[in-house]
């Protein structure tokens, strides 16, 4: 079982609030993955989703959450497609 | 239980617990981020969510001598923790030394225009390409991006415009790039950092998976097997926003000053733990425990029965997940376990 002195747990959590959570919060705003992010614009979470990248290459799985975006993850095999 | 390795000890305890405290309130971030914990309240998992009531082989533990030679700064030991369920558990400390022990970090950026694909790194368009930050692609930003303001380089010396310093580097990963940083190649060197970011993470011994997923929030997935932290997506249109590019090094990895040296995809650098099946290799573990895998089998085949966070189960791995490509800017979908919402 460990223990924190409560002194470096202040001295801790200052240096995470002054330094990470600035950082943190900053750092990460905007959009990944664009077609990933357009492909769930219109749909919640758990729907199903497809987009395409790199002119034929298809791109299909789920509206999921990552970082606050709700983004297609994909989990099928990438399918070239005959435009 | 303390596990034995022949790793270097830390005996400075106050910078221990400081550690400590930061993988705590990583965590506790996670959730405040992301909602990864209180996702779970969700009681209908979707339809492809993994079921954890089918029953499968059994689930292996999670591995702490599968990390390579040095990836790791101190001997990894047992505590008791808190799962997001609210279960009691016991959990690993991982700390990982913040630099590949399996490769060296860089190149990133293009010195000129006329540099070549093989003395830099990569960088993917937002859109699906991943590009080699070559000379021509730094010529053809504007075109690529479709965006006239572009412009990466002197066009008269074809010198490329690099963050070539610490207050350059740092400046350039704020979200409110100044002027004079905007059009930059960023790169950040280790040596800025000590040689690389040291972090801790509290992984349960025994992978669990959850009622329903979890989301991934803004902070790490998980760590890899070389000892580096496994970063969520990048924020792509934020630097592009600032006309930068955050160059990442033919590991699909780059230096931010927050983190250190991480990962944005799975490159094969990391995949050093060979499958005897043909299976990809394992190239880390999730924050909940369970492995991650090359996306691709010996055979060049990707798995198509891989649920909603990209795992599934076979009767050798238990359930594990695979990382998704280069080009997709990630390498799982959610968590599929129970994450660590305490430690003592």
């Amino acid at each position: 079982m460990k223990s924190i002195h409560p002194f470096t747990l202040k001295k801790s959590l200052v240096f995470i609030a002054l330094i990470a959570f600035p950082l943190l919060s900053t750092a990460h705003d905007g959009h990944h993955t664009k077609p990933a992010w357009d492909a769930c614009k219109e749909k919640v979470k758990h729907d199903t989703c497809s987009y395409i990248m790199q002119e034929n290459k298809l791109y299909a799985g789920t509206c999921l959450v990552i970082s606050d975006d709700l983004m297609c993850i994909r989990n099928q095999p990438i399918k070239s497609i005959n435009k | 239980m303390q596990i034995k390795q022949t790793l270097p000890q830390l005996s400075n305890p106050h910078m221990k617990h400081l550690r400590l405290t930061y993988a705590f309130l990583a965590i506790m971030l996670i959730s405040a981020c992301s909602g990864s914990t209180t996702e779970s309240e969700e009681t209908e998992p979707a339809a492809t969510d993994p079921d954890p009531s089918t029953p499968t082989v059994t689930q292996p533990e999670f591995d702490p001598f599968a990390f390579a030679s040095s990836a790791l700064t101190e001997t990894v030991v047992t505590t008791s923790c808190t799962l997001s369920d609210g279960s009691a558990s016991t959990c690993y400390e991982i700390t990982i030394a913040g630099t590949p022990a399996t490769h060296e970090i860089g190149a990133f950026c293009p010195r000129d225009i006329y540099a070549s694909a093989d003395e830099v790194g990569i960088w993917f368009d937002g859109n699906g390409e991943v590009y080699d930050v070559d000379g021509e692609f730094i010529q053809n930003l504007a075109v690529i991006y479709n965006d006239s303001n572009w412009q990466l380089f002197d066009p008269v010396t074809g010198i490329v415009n690099i963050t070539d310093s610490q207050i350059k580097c740092e400046g350039a990963a704020r979200p409110d790039v100044s002027e004079e940083l905007q059009n930059h190649c960023v790169e950040c060197s280790i040596d800025y950092y000590n040689g690389g970011v040291t972090a801790t993470y509290i992984i349960p011994v025994q992978p669990q998976l959850a009622s329903s997923p979890s989301n991934l929030g803004r902070n790490d997935v998980g760590v890899s097997l070389s000892g580096v932290a496994i970063a969520p997506p990048a924020p792509v249109d934020a630097i592009l926003g600032a006309y930068t590019i955050a160059a990442f090094d033919d590991c699909a990895g780059h230096v931010n000053p927050v983190a250190g040296y991480h990962y944005h995809g799975s490159a094969g650098c990391s995949e050093i733990v060979s499958e005897n099946d043909g299976h990809g290799a394992r190239m880390g573990f999730a924050l909940d425990g369970f492995g991650i895998y090359a996306m691709l089998d010996s055979q060049g085949a990707e798995s198509a029965d891989l649920d909603t966070c990209r795992g599934h189960s076979d009767e050798v791995r238990g359930y594990h997940y695979h990382a998704a490509s280069v080009a997709e800017n990630m390498f799982i979908g959610c968590f599929s376990g129970l994450t660590v919402m305490l430690f003592d």
